[in-house]
């Protein structure tokens, strides 16, 4: 099922299918999966452990290929992209925030926030600038010469927040981003992701099974077994009860 | 930045980066010390072969080189006078004197032996206890002097001793048997036992009536500094024409040429052998790097690192490891360069008579070269872990946590 966006399509997933094989066996993690999303959107991906979220992601995040169909992320159909573009474009477009935060460890907050710069090749002194902003943004300005084990677990997020948004991505892709984190914490991290979205018009997506952060999301995409779902809020979260 | 990262990541497991560092710095400093002391040896070689037989450059007729000529006499040098006086124009010539050599006998009563008899000229040589260690004696009064200097080993043999009257009999130059009566003045010894058992020395003038001649085989020029033989023998090619051929002490001496190559390819299989070792250590170190940091891989990845940059990352930090042991290796070296020579280790080398005690010199090149291969094999172990980490699949190494 595929679904209007309410503006210019920034993503649209068609008929997506993805197999790999696990111990001999061919698995479908992803069988046709259609969706579109508009700039500025909050939307979430829902399903339990092994529904393909992940797999989803991945695939919208330009770090796997998909088995069959089409992803066009900001006009541009990845099918065309070399390995070294999708590693250009990565860098451009996109942003990630991961479940167990994926800072590196030798840096401390200021250098894994402008470690995306770097990429880009921009200059040290603006570099510095931009990344001291981001963690200002995330109320960690005074963490800056923290290293990752120095920071509690919704610091690091924040973190690996400011990290995703100092390029000022397109699209920042989140994956389960609290689900290692207490519920204050997690709300907190919510609240800031959001505001971002509202702010800098930053398109969010995110995979979760956590009931708090679907209510949160102003669309809810439903996976289950590979297979894809648009539900309305009341239907994803009567889905999941009904899965659990 | 990423010289940053590279040092931080390097650093990141301490106690298994010092191991490495010290198992480099081993491999370092042993290349460091047997280079030098290859090195100390060749040079000490050098310097006796130069003194005792060569001199630094060797004057003779293009006929003497061929050993072409019919009769030994043709080889010979005319008005060998002038031509000295043409060598000593070049300000690095210490001196520069006629030579002769020959086959002859020794006898002292009934006890005869063969001996290779070479001239030596006390007015344009200076000293000849410079150049060969008296034991005994002295040296040569004067150039006309009918006094002989005998080696230690042929002076045992032959039962000499200072003060005694000896015969020397040689062919001279037109094939007569010619003998000359000699004192014996002085006992030496070179440390290189092919001389020691068979040369004695005479003065020059003294080998020329021996040899019923005036004339000489070479010219054997001394330089005040070994390291500018070649400046001078390409002034000596220049200024001597066609007539004359002057030849190089290391183009001479054939038994130098031998030491020095086998002694270069020792050198070699050691470099290999150690750099094997260096090279599987820093390969097992970054190998390992690449397994403990896969997630971290797979998220700088994400973030849009080429593969290229992932794999010249690794490389740099193998390189770095290498610099570091290099380093450490260095020092370690200089050290142990001078605990040894505070040791004063007696060794007697190949073809020597007397122990020498072995005094490692500071070669920059033994450092450089070890120093040098030590970052290159750190560099070359990086590759093959380096390009596994460059070509992970995202998606599964982020997987692994950090």
């Amino acid at each position: 099922m595929t679904v209007t966006p309410l503006s210019l399509p920034l993503l649209v997933v068609k008929e997506v299918t993805k197999r790999y094989r696990l111990g001999g066996v061919e698995v479908e993690a992803l069988r046709g999966v259609d969706l579109t999303v508009a700039v500025g959107e909050f939307m979430a991906l829902a399903g339990t452990s092994g529904s393909g979220k992940t797999t989803l992601l991945n695939l919208i995040g330009a770090i796997d290929r998909p088995s069959s169909g089409e992803i066009i992320l900001d006009g541009i159909p990845l099918r065309l992209l070399n390995s070294n573009e999708l590693a250009r474009f990565r860098c451009k477009k996109l942003g990630y925030i991961f479940q167990t935060f994926n800072l590196i460890p030798t840096l401390n907050a200021m250098e894994n926030v402008e470690y995306p710069l770097l990429l880009l090749g921009m200059g040290k002194e603006q570099r510095k600038r931009l990344a001291s902003e981001a963690l200002d943004q995330v109320g960690l300005g005074k963490k800056l010469k923290n290293r990752p084990s120095e920071l509690s677990g919704g610091q690091r997020q924040r973190v690996a927040i400011a990290r995703a948004m100092v390029k000022k991505p397109r699209l920042i892709l989140a994956d389960e981003p609290t689900a290692n984190l207490d519920r204050k914490t997690a709300g907190e991290i919510l609240d800031l992701m959001q505001k971002l979205n509202k702010e800098l018009q930053t398109t969010f997506i995110f995979s979760t099974h956590d009931q708090m952060i679907l209510t949160r999301a102003e669309r809810v995409f439903y996976l289950a077994d590979g297979s894809a779902a648009e539900s309305p809020l009341s239907f994803a979260t009567s889905e999941m009860k009904r899965c659990a | 930045m990423r010289l940053k990262i590279a040092f931080r990541n390097v650093l990141r497991n301490r106690r298994r980066t010092l191991l490495n560092v010290f198992m480099i710095a081993g491999g370092v400093s042993a290349l460091i010390v047997f280079n030098s002391f290859v090195l100390s040896v060749i040079q000490g070689l050098r310097d006796i072969t130069i003194k005792t037989q060569t001199g630094h450059l060797q004057v003779a007729t293009p006929t003497y080189w061929s050993r072409a000529a019919k009769s030994p006499k043709d080889a010979l040098m005319d008005d060998f006078a002038k031509t000295q006086k043409r060598i000593n124009k070049h300000p690095q010539v210490k001196s520069a004197s006629g030579r002769l050599t020959f086959f002859g006998l020794i006898s002292k009563g009934d006890q005869s032996t063969s001996a290779q008899g070479m001239s030596f000229d006390p007015q344009s040589e200076g000293n000849v206890s410079k150049s060969f260690k008296f034991d005994k004696g002295r040296p040569f009064q004067s150039a006309k002097a009918h006094e002989v200097a005998v080696g230690s080993a042929l002076a045992k043999q032959v039962g000499l001793s200072i003060g005694d009257n000896v015969t020397v009999l040689a062919n001279t130059f037109d094939g007569v048997v010619n003998a000359i009566d000699l004192e014996v003045v002085g006992i030496f010894t070179t440390s290189v036992a092919m001389i020691d058992e068979r040369t004695i020395l005479i003065p020059l003038k003294v080998a020329q009536k021996l040899l019923d001649t005036e004339k000489v085989e070479q010219i054997i020029v001394n330089l005040k500094d070994t390291d500018q033989t070649d400046a001078v023998h390409r002034f000596l090619k220049k200024e001597l024409g066609k007539g004359l051929e002057a030849r190089t002490w290391y183009q001479v001496s054939k038994m130098y040429q031998q030491v020095e190559d086998f002694n270069t390819v020792q050198n070699s299989v050691l470099e290999v052998i150690i750099l094997s070792l260096i090279l599987l250590g820093i390969l097992n170190t970054i190998g390992m790097s690449v397994f403990e940091r896969t997630g971290e891989i797979g998220t700088i990845a994400a973030l849009g690192e080429a593969s290229s940059n992932i794999w010249s990352q690794f490389v740099l930090e193998g390189a770095l490891l290498g610099l570091l042991g290099a380093l450490s290796g260095v020092g370690l070296g200089a050290v142990l360069i001078q605990v040894i020579n505070a040791l004063e280790i007696n060794l007697v080398i190949p073809g020597a008579t007397l122990p020498m005690v072995i005094t490692l010199r500071f070669f920059w090149f033994a450092f450089l070269n070890a120093a040098v291969l030590s970052v290159l094999a750190g560099t070359l172990a990086a590759i093959v872990p380096a390009y596994r980490a460059s070509k992970m699949n995202i998606a599964n190494a982020l997987r692994h946590n950090i």
